[in-house]
């Protein structure tokens, strides 16, 4: 083999090792743009219809209650059951509510109730049990929208740890209103939660 | 004469080899490094921030892959499966410190990568001028989860705490961002030692 055949050799194993390089970059590039665009598809996808399930109720939920507005002009459909509330003047609010820690997630904070004021053309089923720790309240399906990103504050007399109502101390809630579509009646209730978490 | 420049020749040639020598020794280290980069990324899936309470354990957490995807998708308030627990409380309660560690994430990760790309070069083309290069980037993201590291503990000035302690005293901010970090601080032990070998293997062959 003389110099010129060596050097030729050289050469094409050289091209051919740095073809391959390339091929195996390419393809390490495109295994990469490929998984970024798998993890950041689902914040991509446009969503106009959030409907909470058992798993997601708590989650989106909260983030509907910290983020309103990004949640405006989107249909939502949930289960909960009937809660009233009653201010200190007097006034009823009928709200769609699940009970959960008052610290949003927290296991150290007291429990509170997380959902919206039910504003409906119908009349709402009357709660059942609202304060009791169990299952048997009146539960709804409701499907609907948020009215407006802005909360309205209801103030209301405080319960003693023991549950009755201190007349001397108030507390104010913020809870968003919820325009609904339709509401109807859930008889099985025995697959839904009446308190949620994360 | 002909002899002296036969003995320069082989000095030559024996310096080369002495050269080589070397630079194929610290081949393994470049191995070493990739190792130390690639657990690097995968030490992200550890909670850079974290709320922690000993009566109950860890009440949310916030991997850095969340940080990541969050920053690069400026979806901070989202609920994605990917994004942990970063709409709330983290970027509600403590934004700044939130958007803060999401970026110094994001660099980290393409610096990481870029260490990791350079590093295969090297074993693929034996060009050891890059290892100078790997050393700066490790320097970099050394640097930089140092600093996650901190604004994330940080959040313990934020809103978060008064949130999801109840004044509990032994609730606090926790972040395991100094893994990577510590990683980062052995790659740039590992890449200095390589630098200086190379650099002593040609000053001994001048």
């Amino acid at each position: 083999m003389d110099l010129a055949q060596s050097k030729t050799l050289t050469s094409r194993s050289l091209f051919s090792y740095f073809f391959r390089l390339v091929i195996s970059m390419k393809k390490f590039f495109s295994f990469s743009l490929l998984a970024l665009l798998l993890l950041f598809l689902p914040a991509c996808a446009a969503k106009d219809l959030y409907v909470l399930n058992e798993s997601s109720f708590f989650l989106v939920m909260t983030n509907m209650q910290y983020y309103p507005e990004q949640y405006i002009g989107s249909t939502i459909e949930y289960d909960c059951f009937t809660y009233e509330l009653t201010d200190i003047h007097g006034n009823s609010y009928i709200c769609g509510v699940r009970k959960c820690s008052s610290g949003y997630g927290c296991t150290c904070g007291n429990d509170t109730i997380i959902g919206f004021i039910l504003e409906s053309e119908e009349p709402l089923p009357a709660p059942k049990n609202q304060s009791e720790d169990n299952n048997d309240k009146t539960w709804i399906h409701v499907r609907g929208m948020l009215k407006s990103a802005q909360k309205q504050e209801i103030t209301i007399y405080a319960y003693t740890p023991d549950g009755n109502i201190d007349y001397d101390t108030t507390e104010i809630l913020s809870f968003l209103t919820f325009q609904t579509e339709s509401v109807s009646l859930i008889e099985d209730y025995s697959n839904l939660h009446y308190y949620v978490t994360k | 004469m002909a002899n002296k420049k036969e003995r320069e020749q082989r000095l030559l040639e024996e310096k080369n080899k002495q050269i080589a020598s070397t630079q194929n020794k610290t081949l393994k280290f470049h191995g070493i490094m990739i190792a130390l980069c690639a657990a690097c990324l995968l030490c992200f899936f550890f909670n850079f921030a974290e709320v922690y309470n000993t009566a109950v354990g860890t009440e949310v957490k916030l991997s850095g892959w969340s940080f990541f995807s969050a920053a690069i998708s400026g979806n901070f308030s989202s609920t994605g499966a990917s994004y942990g627990d970063i709409a709330v409380p983290f970027y509600y309660y403590a934004k700044s410190y939130t958007t803060i560690v999401g970026t110094l994430s994001v660099v980290c990760v393409f610096l990481l990568i870029l260490t990791l790309l350079v590093n295969i070069a090297v074993l693929a083309t034996r060009s050891h001028s890059l290892t100078f290069l790997s050393l700066i980037l490790s320097i970099l993201s050394a640097i930089l989860l140092l600093a996650s590291y901190i604004v994330a503990l940080l959040m313990k000035n934020a809103q978060i705490l008064p949130i999801y302690c109840s004044n509990n005293p032994a609730c606090s901010i926790r972040s395991y961002a100094i893994i990577p970090c510590l990683l980062a601080v052995a790659y740039c032990a590992v890449s200095a030692l390589t630098c200086r070998k190379l650099i002593r293997a040609k000053k001994d062959a001048r």
